[in-house]
């Protein structure tokens, strides 16, 4: 068994990655949550509206600069 | 046929080529079958169900925007959530854990508090189980007594944790 842990950055402003969506269909729900929570795009993914936040949701609240709800 | 994903109307009011045509259908977010809230956008063709698009978020605390701000005592892991009709417990059972490894001895107060909730805790999960029970067999009228029973109780666990 290999495991393999990517990482890679991202610019904050317009973040941008590829999809895996395509490679590893249990990566769709993921890459929306990770979109909903920190506002990453993820190029190529089917669907990324709201999964966990409300269908209107613009907001990404796991940034640090969302404060105020908590 | 399955109707791809269509962003403005989840594929309501699509003609099939049988000349009937789609409508949406709420699943939920409560339902007869739901333990916990789920919504499923059903895309329907009359009976039968073209598209499901599972809408689960109804339930998430954002539980990790809360831990920004808070003291490690103030955010505890949440072992509420093991069994959530009996979430004094579980914190009971954990901090016990903690104290006794750390070897930290708690004030009667704090003891007194803690066997209080975690007994009020039992009782009121008891009566769920006492509802709940009944329910499935037929009267519905013990499920309203439990309920209002339960509800003292957690009146009374939420003043001591800020939160039901």
């Amino acid at each position: 068994v290999l495991h393999v842990v990517l990482r890679c950055r991202v610019p904050r402003e317009g973040a941008e990655v590829p999809t895996l969506s395509e490679v590893f269909p249990g990566a769709n729900w993921h890459e929306r949550e990770t979109h909903d929570f920190f506002g990453i795009r993820f190029t190529g993914h089917p669907d990324l509206s709201p999964f966990l936040l409300p269908e209107d949701a613009d907001y990404h609240p796991l940034r640090k600069d969302f404060t105020g709800a908590a | 046929v399955l109707l791809e994903k269509t962003p403005d109307a989840v594929g309501a009011g699509v003609i099939l080529p049988d000349g009937h045509e789609t409508f949406v259908l709420n699943l939920g977010p409560q339902h007869p079958a739901t333990h916990g809230v789920l919504r499923v956008k059903l895309t329907m063709d009359g009976e039968y169900i073209l598209r499901a698009e599972p809408v689960p978020g109804y339930i998430h605390r954002m539980h990790e925007k809360m831990g920004e701000n808070r003291t490690w005592a103030q955010f505890l892991p949440n072992t509420s959530r093991i069994d959530y009709l009996s979430a004094m417990t579980y914190t009971h059972a954990y901090v016990l854990v903690v104290e006794r490894a750390a070897g930290i001895e708690v004030p009667p107060r704090a003891e007194y508090l803690r066997v209080i909730t975690s007994e009020l805790n039992r009782i009121s999960s008891h009566l769920v189980w006492f509802g709940a029970f009944l329910l499935d067999l037929g009267g519905f009228t013990p499920l309203l007594y439990a309920f209002d029973d339960r509800e003292k109780i957690l009146d009374l666990l939420e003043s001591v944790t800020g939160r039901g």
